[in-house]
Formats: structure tokens, sequence, C-alpha cells
């Protein structure tokens, strides 16, 4: 538990390390691809993590990021290809920020600075934790940007093949209550901007 | 032994401090203030088109966003005390003020309240209070109004169109027949009896309260000199090309709210240069973006987007006003990029604005009109071929918008995101809907086909 | 002159009243500092015995000018007394004994003195330039570049102080006399008298001799405060720009005062021992012009004045209202510098606001700075190398204009004295 707790505070991925602003600032547009994305992205991790940690003694230092981002690119092919047959819905949904995954600097920044250091089970436990952390940041974002902008809560849409049935909560709206504004890209880096400074400030209250 | 106090500094000190400057600013904005008044309340009182509500409307417009910010300044100053800043005599009020004359009269009062919540603390506490924001409070709280509202704010329910977007809407040329008279004539500009928002109608209460400040050594006065004489000079040389008369710069200059916001806007000393050739190539800038807007782009009012376009660059315009104090050459370089881009512009707007922009990937193959209902079979090039839609447009709203055939790769994708249904509802802005990723050249085909299609019925309509 | 402004420059309370004396004090104090630099090596002890003009002390360095006594008699002691700038400096504490024993130099007629005798002259008799910097004047007459021009800067453009005015007014003859020898001496191609445009009762007095001196011109200058600098000075007077010194251009700016001062080293072979000081100010009784002895304290001048009109809501100010600084109690001793003594009423609380970046700091300043931008990048010294603070006069006049009420000439000042 006192991992995760560390993963959600003081390593927060997009908080504390603001890492992956691209693919957050775009997939939060609704709820569901949020999750479905902070999903991905823990998978992906958790894998890369173990093999990096397994094969960082033979890596010679002056190529280690082209192999790393062709092992984590391995993976994401892996994933891509098993989610285009078995859940091509959230393929589409996700569009191309599932390739992007590669270059994803929090993978990309955790493999180069802690796995290709530390032994497999602190990576394995270190990627669990930088994975949670970072799916409910970008649920969080999600909701935030999802509720204002739109005035709904898309829990299941693109996955009902998964869960069974759809379910969107739709909040009570008016001609003033979604704000088209937070829907947009300037939006999401407002609302980014916004929980940044409201985490910091908790941070400091805390202290 | 005698003892006396010591202060720093001069020991004779100038009579206009900024508590002065402020209140003569507020004092030049009565004039606008009064007259706004009595064209939305007094006179359609008088001729008994509203209520006693609506005699006051107007002062409640300007009143509830004063009241507002001066309210949340007060809340930042007892949270976070300075010691040369006083909580209740702030001068948060005039930004609340600069709101409620620029946005339009018809704005339901919850919209009212959010956009000056908004204004003030994004657009100034944020930054750190008085003196530090980077950007014009009251223009950001406008800027969130038009995103997050605009359907909202589109509707016209009593007025007319205001000028400039009747000037839009004629495809930004036209001739003084239809440009001016609908209006009456070009006096009903200068004194104001025309729609539009609080602030901007009236030129003449603006210039009136432009040589009031000048005199009174409260604003920069090269700002709004250089900036209104920039729009006159790149209008006149695009009427010259189009063969127009001297009515054309004048009507523009005196449409829209560039008189209003290069006097109290652009103007606003926290947000502009300090240093005199700084000042001089943000007002030419100022000049060029706001021309560029009007003539280039589909938003019909272009002083807003240009004034918070340049807020960002007053850092380096200030860098390359110091060094050019002691060495002109540091300046030659953007005085050169203004001037060509004067011209540049002026001549390019000249000779193209106008001209009906064909796409030459879009065709009308059949048109049928029955009594009210004009249908469309139109073709439009995606991505991998033509996408053929048939399209059903009743009293101004597209009704319905049927794709017959299309060969596109990712078609799904579009069919998956609803794309036609958003495309339907928000057809009264269909700029603002993106497109969607990994379809993108289908989607905007298919945004294409529906704007394009729009046009031609207007053109049908007016005709 | 472009930058600058005009202000309202109260020199009428002391404009049209005669100038008195006061050359009696008991004890003076001959501050051993020229120029802020309080490197002077002290050639007297205590219990020796001087006269009016002998040397006490000489300034290490390159430019070695000697400081006189103004009074005879014996030295008490060395103590610390405040100096126009606000700082304490030592002083060779005098007791007079009234005889006005004067040491002896040798004379000789104004024409007739060559280039280095004249320079010898100057330099001998401790003249510094006493329009308020106190720069040694021989210095400027002793360079190997050829001179052709000098001009007598006598705009006197600060409010308040009519010192240069009075002297004008009682002692022109002597001073077109100097300015006339001056130019013969040193081989100048003109002299210019720079006046205000505005000063037309002194133009009238000066006209009535200026007929005897063909060569010397009168310039008329703006009125606004900030002429009286150098570099606009020779800007406007002969639209001549300068690197660093007008001697680059072979030109010699020098205040009135210091030509006065000329006068009595070349005819008399006094040294630099007394000034007119402006005592002005609403609270003061009577404010006057005095002629006053170096070294003596400025309380027992203003006593024989008349005294404060009250003992306390006082602003005790060395120098200018522009320039000069407050100090915390008037102990203050008279300098060669020291050009007004200003005694206004206090002020009851000092505004200052947050900046608004109004720029007009930026618009008035004659040197062309941007206070407002030193202002914001005080600590960032690869910025303030390309803003060029050193290049600050500390005329105030940024200072006097903000509206925010910042104290900007403090915060110029220290920008400096951190670069240095």
């Amino acid at each position: 538990m006192k991992i995760i707790w560390n993963g959600i505070t003081k390593e927060n991925a997009i908080f504390s390390l603001t890492l992956g602003l691209c693919s957050t600032l775009a997939v939060t547009t609704t709820v569901e691809s949020a999750y479905l994305m902070g999903i991905c992205v823990t998978i992906v991790l958790f894998f890369s993590s173990i093999v990096v940690s397994l094969i960082k003694k033979i890596v010679p230092d002056n190529v280690r990021l082209p192999v790393y981002i062709l092992i984590v690119g391995t993976f994401v092919t892996i994933f891509e290809l098993l989610l285009q047959t078995y859940l091509p819905n959230v393929y589409d949904l996700l569009g191309i920020y599932l390739p992007l995954i590669v270059v994803n600097c929090i993978v990309l920044g955790r493999c180069l600075s802690v796995y290709s250091k530390k032994g497999v089970t602190y990576s394995m436990l270190d990627s669990f934790e930088i994975g949670i952390g970072y799916l409910l940041t970008i649920l969080l974002v999600a909701f935030c940007r999802e509720a204002l902008g739109n005035g709904t809560i898309t829990l299941v849409d693109q996955a009902s093949s998964l869960f069974g049935a759809k379910q969107i909560i739709y909040l009570p709206i008016n001609d003033y209550f979604p704000m088209l504004f937070f829907q947009t890209p300037a939006g999401a880096f407002f609302t980014l901007g916004i929980l940044i400074g409201c985490f910091r400030l908790l941070k400091k209250v805390k202290k | 032994m005698k003892q006396f106090h010591v202060y720093q500094g001069t020991q004779i000190k100038d009579s206009n401090t900024s508590s002065k400057m402020m209140y003569h600013l507020v004092l030049s904005l009565l004039p606008i203030i009064l007259f706004a008044w009595y064209q939305r309340g007094i006179v359609p009182y008088m001729e008994e088109r509203t209520d006693i509500i609506g005699l006051f409307y107007p002062l409640l417009f300007l009143l509830l966003p004063s009241l507002i910010t001066y309210l949340m300044e007060v809340l930042f100053h007892i949270h976070h005390p300075h010691p040369f800043k006083d909580a209740f005599f702030n001068y948060g009020f005039v930004i609340g003020l600069f709101l409620g004359l620029i946005l339009p009269f018809q704005t339901p009062v919850v919209i009212l309240i959010i956009a000056s919540l908004f204004s003030s603390l994004i657009g100034k506490l944020i930054f750190g209070g008085f003196g530090c924001n980077i950007f014009n409070p009251a223009l950001i709280g406008y800027l969130f109004v038009l995103m997050s509202y605009g359907a909202v704010m589109s509707v016209d329910v009593v007025s007319s169109a205001t000028p400039l977007t009747n000037f839009k809407n004629l495809g930004g040329i036209g001739n003084y027949h239809n440009l001016v008279e609908p209006y009456g004539n070009l006096w009903n500009f200068f004194f104001g009896t025309i729609p539009g928002t609080l602030g901007e109608t009236s030129g003449l209460l603006c210039i009136l309260a432009y040589f009031y400040l000048c005199i009174k050594k409260v604003i920069k006065w090269k700002i709004p000199l250089i900036y209104v004489g920039t729009v006159f000079g790149m209008t006149f040389l695009i009427g010259g090309y189009q063969n127009l008369d001297i009515w054309f710069p004048i009507f523009q200059v005196l449409s829209g709210g560039l008189l209003f916001g290069a006097v109290f806007m652009a103007t606003d000393p926290v947000t502009s240069p300090t240093t005199p050739i700084g000042q001089i190539l943000y007002a030419l800038f100022l000049g060029i973006l706001t021309v560029f807007f009007r003539f280039g782009t589909s938003y019909p009012e272009g002083v807003m987007f240009s004034i918070l376009i340049m807020n960002l660059f007053v850092f380096i315009l200030d860098q390359v006003g110091s060094k050019s104090r002691f060495n002109f050459t540091h300046a030659i370089i953007p005085f050169f990029l203004a001037w060509t881009l004067i011209l540049g512009l002026g001549v390019y707007f000249g000779l193209n604005v106008g001209k009906e922009k064909t796409d030459s990937n879009f065709h009308i193959i059949s048109k049928e009109k029955n009594q009210n209902e004009f249908s469309y079979i139109v073709e439009q090039k995606g991505y991998a071929g033509n996408i053929k839609a048939r399209i059903v447009i009743q009293n101004y709203s597209v009704s319905s918008f049927e794709v017959l055939e299309q060969n596109e790769s990712y078609y799904k994708r579009v069919e998956k995101a609803d794309y036609i249904e958003k495309l339907l509802e928000n057809q009264k802005h269909l700029e603002q809907v993106d497109t969607i990723s990994g379809a993108t050249k289908t989607s905007t085909a298919l945004k294409n086909m529906l704007i394009h299609t729009l046009e031609d019925y207007e053109k049908e309509v007016h005709s | 002159m472009k930058a600058g402004l005009k202000l309202f420059n109260n020199k009428k309370l002391t404009k049209n009243k005669e100038i008195i004396s006061y050359k009696k004090p008991k004890y003076v104090y001959i501050p051993l500092v020229n120029q802020n630099d309080t490197n002077i090596t002290p050639l007297v002890k205590k219990g020796d015995f001087v006269k009016v003009g002998s040397i006490v002390g000489k300034r290490k360095g390159n430019l070695r000018i000697p400081i006189h006594s103004s009074v005879s008699g014996k030295v008490i002691d060395f103590v610390e007394k405040p100096y126009l700038n606000g700082q304490m400096v030592k002083c060779i504490q005098i007791e007079n004994d009234f005889e006005e024993t004067k040491e002896k130099r040798e004379v000789k007629k104004l024409h007739q003195y060559t280039k280095e005798e004249f320079v010898h002259q100057l330099k001998s008799c401790g003249v510094i330039g006493m329009g308020g910097n106190g720069f040694p004047t021989y210095v400027k007459y002793d360079q190997d570049i050829p001179l052709h021009t000098l001009i007598v800067n006598a705009t006197e453009c600060e409010p308040y102080i009519t010192a240069d005015y009075v002297l004008m007014m009682n002692h022109i003859e002597e001073i077109l006399d100097t300015m006339d020898a001056i130019m013969e001496i040193n081989h100048l191609d003109e002299v210019i008298l720079a006046i205000k445009k505005s000063n037309q009762k002194l133009w009238k007095m000066i006209h009535n001799y200026i007929g005897t001196y063909l060569k010397i011109k009168v310039v008329f200058v703006s009125d606004k405060y900030g002429i009286g600098w150098e570099r606009a000075l020779v800007q406007e007077a002969k639209h001549v720009t300068y690197d660093k010194y007008p001697l680059e251009k072979g030109i010699v700016v020098n205040n009135v005062s210091t030509i006065y001062a000329i006068y009595q080293a070349l005819k008399y072979g006094n040294a630099l021992t007394e000034r007119i000081v402006t005592f002005t100010g609403e609270m003061l009784k009577e404010p006057q012009n005095v002629v006053v002895k170096v070294g003596t304290p400025v309380s027992e001048v203003i006593e024989s004045i008349g005294g404060y009109k009250r003992n306390n809501d006082i602003r005790f100010v060395a120098g200018g209202p522009m320039m000069g600084h407050t100090l915390p109690n008037d102990e203050l001793v008279v300098s060669p510098n020291l050009n007004c003594v200003l005694v206004l009423k206090d002020w009851k609380k000092v505004e200052e606001r947050p900046c608004i970046r109004c720029g007009k700091c930026v618009s008035v300043c004659p040197a062309k700075l941007c206070p407002v931008l030193i202002k914001d990048y005080q600590k960032n010294k690869r910025r303030l190398g390309e803003l060029k603070p050193e290049k600050c006069v500390e005329c105030g006049l940024c200072d006097y204009i903000c509206p925010a009420g910042i104290p900007l000439r403090e915060i110029i000042h220290s920008v400096k004295e951190g670069l240095k």
C-alpha cells in the first residue's frame, strides 16, 4: 500500500515528474479513454521494466536508448495487435496515442533512470506504482475535463464489448453548464495547470 | 542634537500619482457609460419597449462585473497582504467595467458573472495581482466566454447584426450601399447610433477620451495613434485596390471595437511596452494583426485577438526598445518586418479579398429547390477518393446530411465518433469542430462539404 | 533637449535678496574628501598652526589635489562629520583665531599667465568643480589634446538653488574677465556662456558688460531640468556628442562658480576656501544666499540667518531637491561642492505603490536609460550589461516622475555600486 502511495504523491508521473503530458492532454476528453490509456501504459511499463532490468548488464552504454526503444516498441506492438483483434473499438478510440506510448517519456524515462540500474523485483514494483499513479491522475484530469466541458461522465462506451453494456452518466445541463472551453486543447492545458497547482499547494500545506 | 527623518529619492515629486491616473481613467469612461445607458436603457424606455428594469439594466450590466472583480481583489489582498497594496482602495473594479463594456449586450447574467470571476482570477490574480499580469484581464474573460459559450452568444435575439458581422457575411467586401447604408451614414458610426457592444459604438466619445487622457498624461499616447493610423493606412490601401473611396477606411476605423480597444485596452499600462520604440512597434503590429484578422480569417472582429497576441511579445519588444535607445540599428529588423507586412498584406488583401474561395475539390452535382427546402447532392475529395453526400437545408438549418458513396479507409472511425451528428449539432460554428485524429482527411472533407454547401445556400438566399 | 522636464523652480525665495556673509565661525571642520573619495593624506597634526590657504591634506592617487584650511588658527583634532551624501567623513577641526592670516602665493596679471603657470596655480589653489561633483579643475586644462572651446555652465537648472545666479549678478565683470583670460592663456577658439532662455533679467545685465568682450558668446539653452548635465549642455550648445569626456572633442565645461574660484586663484592667489551657499526652503524663517567658509557647521549659519520656523516637522536636505540627500541631523559642514541647504516640510507618509509600468521614467531620462527595466533586472548581470546602468548621472528625474513613488534613484545607485 505504501508503495502505491509513493507513486501517487512523491513520484506522481504527471504532477511531480511532469512526464508524458502529451498523451495526458490528448486522451482526457472522456473518462473512458483516460482509464483505458492508463491501463495500457501500466501494462507496457510493467513488461518493459522486467525485460530492461533483466538485460541491464549486457547492454553497452552508448546504445542504451535505441535498445530500450526497441524493447518498448516490441511490447507496444504486441499489445496493439492484440487490441486490434479482440477490442477493435478500444483500438479506434485511443487512435494514434497507442503507438505513441513507445516514446512516452514516462516509460523511456523510467527505463533509463531506474530500471537499468535496479533489480527485477524493484523494477516490477516501481513500474506498478508509477502506472497506478498515472492511471489515477489521468482519471482525475479526465473527470474534470469531461464533467465541466461536456456534462457527461463516460464510464463504459467503446469498451462495451469487454464489460457488457454501455454506461454513461449524464449530468444535468443547462445553457451555462457545459463550458466548451474545457474540451478544447487550451482547456486541457488549463485544467492540467490548475490541478498541478492544487497538488503542489496540498504538498506545501502538508509539510 | 536635532533628529530629522531620512527619506530616499528626490525631495520633490510630481503630483501625478497612480491613484490620480486611475481616477482620470474612470472619469474618461463616464461619458461612454452614460451614453450606453442612454442608448440601451433610456431610449427604449421612452419608446416603451422595455419596463423599469430594462431602464436600469445597462447600469446593472456594468455594475455587476465591477463589483465581482472588486470583491475578488479584496479577498486576494486579505489573503496575501502586501506592504504597499491597499486591500480596500484597490482598482480591481476597472477590469469589471471594461468587461461589461466589451461583452455583447445580450449576454446572460450568469455568463457575465462567470466571465468576471474568470478574468479576475485567471487574468490577473494568479499572476500575482496588480502590476504582474501579462495579459489584459478583461480580454481574457472575453476570450473565455467566446470559446465556451459560442452557441449561446451567437443567438441574435433582439438586436440586428453588428456592422462587422454584416461585413463578414457579405464576403469581406462590399460597397457603400450595403456596408454603411443599412445603419444610416458614417455620422451614425461616429456618434454611436449603431448596434454593437456597450463601449465600442461611440467613436466620438472614445476620441474625446483619448484627448482628455493625453492632456492629463495618463496613457501611452503613441499606441492608439499609431494603431488606428496603421489600420487606416492598410484599409486605405485595400480600398484603393478595390476602387473604394475614402469612406471605406473611415468605416473600418469607426466600426467594431477598434477605437475603444485602441484607447483603453491596448494602452493598459501593465501589459504594454515601457520603451518608446517598443510602443511604436507594438502599435504597428497590432494594426497589422487586426487587419489580418478582419480580412484574412472568418472572424469579424480582430481587435481582441491582436491585443492578446501582442501581449505575449511585450517582453521582446521591451528588449528591442531598451537596446535601441543606445544604438538604433537593433530596431531596424523589426521595423523592416513591420513595413513589409503592412505593404504586403495591404496589397494581398486588396487584390484577393472578395474573390470567391473556390475549393477545387468540391463540386455541386445537383441542386433542387422545393419551396423553402434546398436539396443538394455534393461531392468532395476525401482521403482515398470522392465522397458523395446528400444535404438538405431548410430555413438556414441543415436538416439531414446523408453520405451516399465513400471509399475511405478509416471511415469507421468517423462513424464511431458520430461525427455527422456532431457536425449537425454544431452547424452554427463549424470552424470550432475538431477533426477525428486518425481520420483527419476524411473528417475535414465532410466538414468542408457542409461548409461549402452552406455558403452556396447563403448565396442563393441572398440573391 | 528632448528628455528632461520643466520643473516648478521655487527660486523666488532667494533670487532677489542680497548676499550676506557668515565668515566668523569659531571652529571649522575641513572635510578630507574629494569627489566622494576619502583617500586623503592629512599633512598636519594636532597642535599645528595653519593660515588661510595652507595645505592641510592631499589626495592620493592620480589626481593629487590639495585640500586647504579656510581659517587661520590651531589644529585641534580629527573628528567625523556628515558629508553631503549622507556618509560620515574625517574632518580636521581647526580653531579660528580670527586673524585671517593668509598663505602667500605668487600672482600675475590675469592675461599674463602661461599655460603651465595657469595649471600650476589652479592645482596649488585646489580649485575643484563647484557645480556638485568636485572634479579637480586643473586636470581639464592639463591634457595633451588641443582645446578649442570653453563652455561656462550658468544654467543652474535645479529648483530652489540661486547661488550661481546671485554670483553672476554681483560679480559679472570678474567672471567675464576670467573667461577672456582663460581663452587667451589656453589659445581657445571660442568661449560660450550658457544661460537659460527664461533668465531675461540676467541676460539684460550681462548685455551691459558683454560688449567689451567681443569674443564671448552667450547661448540660450532650454528651460528644462537636465540641461545642466554636461553631456546635454554640450549637445545643445555645440551640437557635439562625445564618448566619455568632452575633452575628446576639445571642449572644456566649467561651472560659473568654478570660474569665479579660478579668478580668485589667479588674481589674488586665494585657495578655494569659501563659496556661496543657498539656504532656502519653506521651513527657514529667512531664506538667503550666504557666503560661507569651507568647514563651517551649517547649523551655525542657519541660526545666524534666523533659524527654523519650527523645530520639528522638518526635512533637512544637503544639495538641491532633485540630487540632494536627506540627513538625519544638521551637523553637516560646508564642503566646496555644497551648493544648497534645503529645509523643507516633513512628508506625512511615504506613498509607495507597485510599479504600473507606465514608462514615464523611460521617456524622461536624459541619459537614455530604462529605469523600469533596471529595477526589474536588478539581480541579472547579463541583462544589466545591455541596460548600461553605469551611464546614470543620478539626476533624479525618474524618481520625480514615477507615479508609484518607487525610489528609482536609490535603486539604480545600489545597482551601480553592486556592479563595481
